[in-house]
Parts: C-alpha cells; structure tokens; sequence
C-alpha cells in the first residue's frame, strides 16, 4: 500500500466551543494507481485529515505510512514521497513559476541534473511556457493553479494529496486538473483527495470515503456505496450514510 | 552536513531574492543608506556655503562715532574701508536703529567702544559679529606690537597651554597627536556612527523579516513551505540568515554612506576654518577601532534579526507586522542618546544593558580605553540573546498555533505550552 492511514484522530481548541474533535479514528489506504476522495461537507476533517498526512499537523493519536515512511517518526521521509497540494494555494509572489519549481525541486531528493529537464517537462505540461518567467504576482488565479500543481509534483512523488484542488477555478481550469489527476493515475500514482463537489468524486475517485463531523462514515467504489445504501446519484448516497450515523 | 548546508544554501538563495525583490527593503535597505543619506549632508553643505557666500555680500549699516583716540581712528578706518561695513551719519542713531534704518551703532563711553544692536532686525546681529571681529584683530595687532616693542617673544602668550597625560587614553593618543579641536569633532563623529547605526539596522531589519517570515502567513505560502522536504533548523536558519545579511548590508552601506558624509562635513570644515593645517593623524582610524565598529554593528545586526524574525514570525499580516515591530525600534530610539551623554561608560551594571553595551564599547574603543573583561560580558550577552531568540523561534514554527495562525502565543514554546505540530 502506498499509503496506510490508522485510526487518525485531532483535537482542537477553539474559545467558543471549546475542546472538540476535527477527525475522529479515521483509517483508511489507497495503493499505487489509486485515486481516493474524501468527500465531505466544510469542515468535516478533510484538510486536517490530509494535513496530518502531509506532516503539517500531528495527530494526536494514531499514525499513517507514506511509502512505508512513518508520519510521526519520520515526517522527512514523508515530505520526499509526498506532493501535497494546499487548499491555500499562495505562491511566493516575487518569484517567478521557474524559480519556485527549482526552489523546491533542490529542496528535494530529485537529481540534480535531472532537475532542469523536470522543470521544462512541467512547464511543457502544464502550458506555462508564456509565463514561466513572469513574477507569480502578477498571474491569474488559472496560472497559479497550474504552477501550485507542478509546485507539489517537482520531486516526482509517488503520492499525491490534493485538498480541494479546483476551489475557486473556473470550468477550464477544473477540468485541466481533472486532467492531470487522470494522468497521474495512469501513471501509478497513489492520490487522495478531498472534495466537497459530489460530481467531482463521481468522476473521478476509484473509491469514495464519506467523511462528516470527523468521522469517516464508509469507503468504497461508487458501486459498492450503491448497494449499501440503495440510492443511485452520489448526493443521495452521501445523505443517506451521513443521515444512517447521525440517526444512530 | 554537506547536505544541511547545500539545503540552507537553497533556501538562503530563494530568501535573498524573494526579499531583494520588495521595493521596501531596496528603499529602506539600500537607497536611503546609498543615496539619500549622502545626498542631504551634501544639500546641507551647500546650503551652508551658500548662506556664507550670501553673507560675504551683506553690508552693515553703521554709526561710528569720530575720534582722536588712535585705536578707534583705526578701527573706523578698517570699518569705512571695507566691503561690508557702510559707515553712516544719524541724529538719532537709536531710533534709525529702532527703526532697521542702520544695522548697528557704536558709541564711545569712558574710553571703551559699545556696540548697540537690535537683535530683531535681520543683519543686525551678524553686523555686531563683523564689528567685533575687527576690534579682536585690532587688539592683537596691538598686542603683538607691544611685545615686539618690548622684546618679547610671541610664546609668552602661551602661559595657559597644558597637556593632558591619562594612563588609560594611551590609543586615542596614538589616533589624536596633540589631542586637536577637530580630533576631537572626528572621534565623537565616529563613536555617533554606531548610535545611527542602531538606529538604521533596524529599519533595515524590518522589512526582511516581514518577507520572510510575516508574509508566508499573509500570503498563504506557509503550508507550501512546511512541506519541503526541508528540515525546520535549516529552513528557520535560511530564514533568519537572510533577515541577517540584509540588516548588516543595510548597517554596511550606512557606514559607506556616513563615511562619506563625515569625509565632505570634514573637508568642509576644513576650508571655512582653516583646520587644512591639522596633520592628516586626527582624522585616522586605528584598526582596533575599526574591527570594534564592525564587531558591534555584526553584533547588534545578529540580535535584531533574531528579534524581529520572532516577531515576524508571531504575526498574520503585515500592518500586524509593522505595529508589533515598531515597539523594539521605539525602544532602541533613546539607546543612542542615553550612550553619547557624556560620562555615561562601560561599567559592570551598563554591560548587561542590552545594545546600550555595544554602543558603550565602541564609545571606549574610540577612548581608547576598553575595559576587555566588560567587552567580554556585553559581546557574551549579545550572543546569549541571539541564541536564545532563535531557540524560541525553532520552537514557535514547530507548534500547531504557527500552523494554525490563530493567537500565537510568542513565550508558548518556552513554557512548552503550544502543541507541537507535524515538523
């Protein structure tokens, strides 16, 4: 397994609700070719949940292996295998596309003469040619998308966590990143991400974890959440298995 | 450690660029050093000449009484031949003087000259100035003729010259041969160069501190960052080295700036009050002395950097940013000024005074009397200071609070307080 998720759980403290639980004994895994969605409402527990898997938080109890790197005793090991994709997707504003790729492709284990060459490749991917030496303050939110993308995969990761990677894109720019997760798979990498856009997960998640409140309620292909819960579009789905939990 | 430092580099290289790029640090880090600096001290002087030029064309009405009397005779004569001096007739001398028709009027009583002016009258006061100045130079004339008339030489005129011998002063003296009035001038120049000094690092700091580590908050690239395969000691130090080097750039090109300030204010003066004569010593700077103004600026550069990145890294925004950084800057304002007042020197208890120590042992390494043991303790406690606020730091950017954004609690990781988060 490329990645294997155990029994996650975080606590926050917040001064009006006090102490509550963002993500509550979630375990799960995804393998090579893979693509996982967490699908959930805002704030659920996705981003702590991919946040914890990146090495930007740690879990309070609970642990998970990133291409058998362990995230709480070897979070290096982690960010070398690891291309996350922040829902927050700022860029160094004074930088240009081509200086944040070489930025963090020297941060990372990535041959050195190779790195050049994975740079123009992505520039090449993700049609950044016209801009790749522009300063990135001065790039549409599309641009940005496109180098925040090629940001997180400059090191070649085996696997990808992508928060919410088409929030606030428009249609053209969604379906590039469709694209480009579709790729991926083809590629053998393991991916998982979260969504709160159902048509999203439906096209393309191999398997869907359905997460509310901080729990994760079910996981499994479209089909199988299908006969579990009897409806057919994945918005009933969804509501049927979070109704069934909260019911219960 | 070859791949530590190979990383550092990278993000060192990435920091200095990101932050070379905002035109707020090139204005306050590099033009206002370069170019602004230089510029108003030359603008300054040039005032001044030109108010002196303006001066060499102003005449003075004046009311000078005639006279039999030799000395009086004469100085009348000098003042009637002259370019500046108009001599002029009144009836009523004090009310043209009341009324700015004449500049100044002397009158004769008991045998002495009185000058009468009227102070609110523009030239009045800079025609007594002239007035006196020809009585000083008939004076001496007289005196020298006395004691050539007797005799005597011109050295019995120096009855009141003394030399100063401090055991402890041996250097300055080395720096200052005959202890000259614009020795003098140059060595409280230069011991204020380290008091502007701890004014402009600061401004220089702020500004790098921000880019570095304020505005990946602000600008939403801190989870890109805390991603990197990179470790938090080598990403803080890449950080904080570049805050470094632009604040002791900044504090460089200051002290190229003020060189040249204090080389044209100098050379000025020497023109208008004929200091040209001074041998070229007085205005030397040992090499001790040197190494001192630089030990404390990289000194004092260190401890700021490590300061204001702390507080940079503690706030969301960067109007947060300025507000929270002004206060140590309004707290270094009064160092320079409580470590200029005469009398105020390295003691035991200054010593642990943080940056007021660096500015008291420049002072004594200009005295040329720098106690080693209290050197030792403000250098020891300068870098116990760094140390410590870097410490702190490491500690902040591993907490769930620097992730998270919310309320950071600066003195949090100190007390173990803040959770640690995934770094």
């Amino acid at each position: 397994m490329a990645v294997e998720v155990k029994d996650l759980r975080k606590t926050f403290f917040d001064a009006k609700r006090g102490e509550f639980l963002a993500v509550d004994g979630i375990s799960f895994n995804c393998s090579q070719g893979e693509i996982v969605g967490l699908l959930g409402p805002n704030g659920a527990g996705k981003t702590t949940t991919l946040r914890m898997i990146a090495t930007i938080l740690r879990p309070d109890e609970g642990t998970a292996k990133i291409n058998g790197f362990d995230i709480n005793t070897d979070p290096q090991g982690v960010r070398k295998n690891l291309g996350f994709l922040s829902s927050e997707t700022g860029l160094y504003e004074r930088l240009t596309p081509r200086e944040i790729l070489n930025y963090f492709g020297q941060l990372s284990d990535y041959p050195p003469d190779k790195l050049n060459q994975r740079i123009e490749d992505l520039i090449k991917l993700f049609e950044m040619g016209e801009f790749a030496d522009t300063r990135c303050e001065r790039l549409s939110t599309g641009m940005k998308q496109k180098v925040s993308i090629a940001r997180a995969i400059v090191h070649d990761p085996p696997v990808m966590a992508l928060d919410e990677p088409t929030s606030g894109l428009d249609i053209i720019t969604s379906q590039n990143t469709y694209q480009f997760i579709r790729d991926s798979k083809a590629q053998g990498k393991c991916i998982i991400f979260s969504t709160h856009i159902m048509s999203e997960a439906e096209k393309l998640c191999d398997r869907i974890g359905i997460i509310h409140r901080g729990k994760l309620f079910a996981m499994g292909t479209l089909e199988e959440l299908r006969e579990l819960t009897g409806a057919h579009y994945l918005e009933d789905i969804f509501l049927a298995i979070v109704k069934e939990q909260v019911d219960v | 450690m070859m791949e530590f430092l190979r990383r550092l580099w990278v993000v060192f290289r990435k920091e200095m660029i990101h932050c070379y790029r905002d035109p707020h640090v090139v204005i306050y880090g590099v033009l206002f050093p370069l170019l602004f600096y230089p510029a108003a001290a030359i603008a300054m002087l040039e005032i001044g000449i030109f108010q002196e030029g303006k001066r060499e064309q102003e005449t003075y009405r004046i009311v000078f009484p005639e006279s039999k009397e030799p000395n009086i005779a004469a100085i009348r004569d000098v003042l009637a031949n002259s370019k500046r001096g108009k001599l002029v007739t009144s009836s009523d001398p004090m009310k043209d003087l009341k009324d700015g028709n004449i500049e100044a009027f002397v009158e004769e009583a008991n045998g002495k000259l009185v000058v009468k002016v009227a102070s609110s009258l523009p030239l009045s006061e800079s025609a007594n100035n002239y007035i006196n100045k020809v009585i000083e130079s008939r004076r001496m004339k007289n005196i020298r003729k006395e004691l050539a008339d007797k005799n005597a030489p011109v050295e019995v005129m120096r009855v009141f010259t003394f030399e100063l011998n401090d055991a402890k002063r041996t250097k300055a003296k080395e720096e200052n041969k005959g202890g000259d009035a614009a020795g003098v001038i140059f060595r409280y120049l230069l011991a204020s160069v380290i008091c502007v000094l701890v004014l402009c690092i600061p401004a220089g700091a702020v500004y790098p501190a921000i880019c570095a580590f304020t505005e990946e908050r602000e600008k939403k690239t801190l989870e890109s960052t805390l991603v990197a395969a990179v470790s938090t000691e080598c990403l803080m130090a890449g950080k904080f080295l570049s805050v470094f080097v632009v604040a002791l750039m900044s504090g460089i090109l200051n002290l190229i700036g003020m060189s040249l300030v204090i080389w044209l204010m100098l050379s000025q003066a020497k023109e208008l009050s004929g200091l040209s004569r001074l041998s070229g010593s007085s205005f030397q700077v040992s090499f001790e002395t040197g190494a001192c103004l630089f030990a404390a600026t990289v000194l004092f550069s260190l401890l700021v950097s490590a300061m204001f990145s702390l507080l940079g890294a503690t706030t969301k925004s960067f109007k947060e940013a300025q507000n929270m950084l002004t206060v140590p800057l309004l707290i270094f304002t009064p160092m320079p000024i409580a470590g200029m007042l005469p009398g105020v020197l390295l003691s035991k208890t200054l010593a642990f005074v943080p940056v007021l120590n660096l500015i008291l042992w420049v002072k004594s390494a200009v005295r040329g009397d720098a106690d080693l043991a209290l050197v030792g303790i403000a250098v020891g406690e300068t870098l116990f200071l760094t140390c410590a606020m870097l410490f702190l730091l490491n500690r902040l950017i591993r907490t769930e609070k620097f992730v998270l954004g919310d309320h950071i609690d600066i003195w949090a990781p100190l007390f173990a307080r803040g959770r640690a988060n995934g770094r």
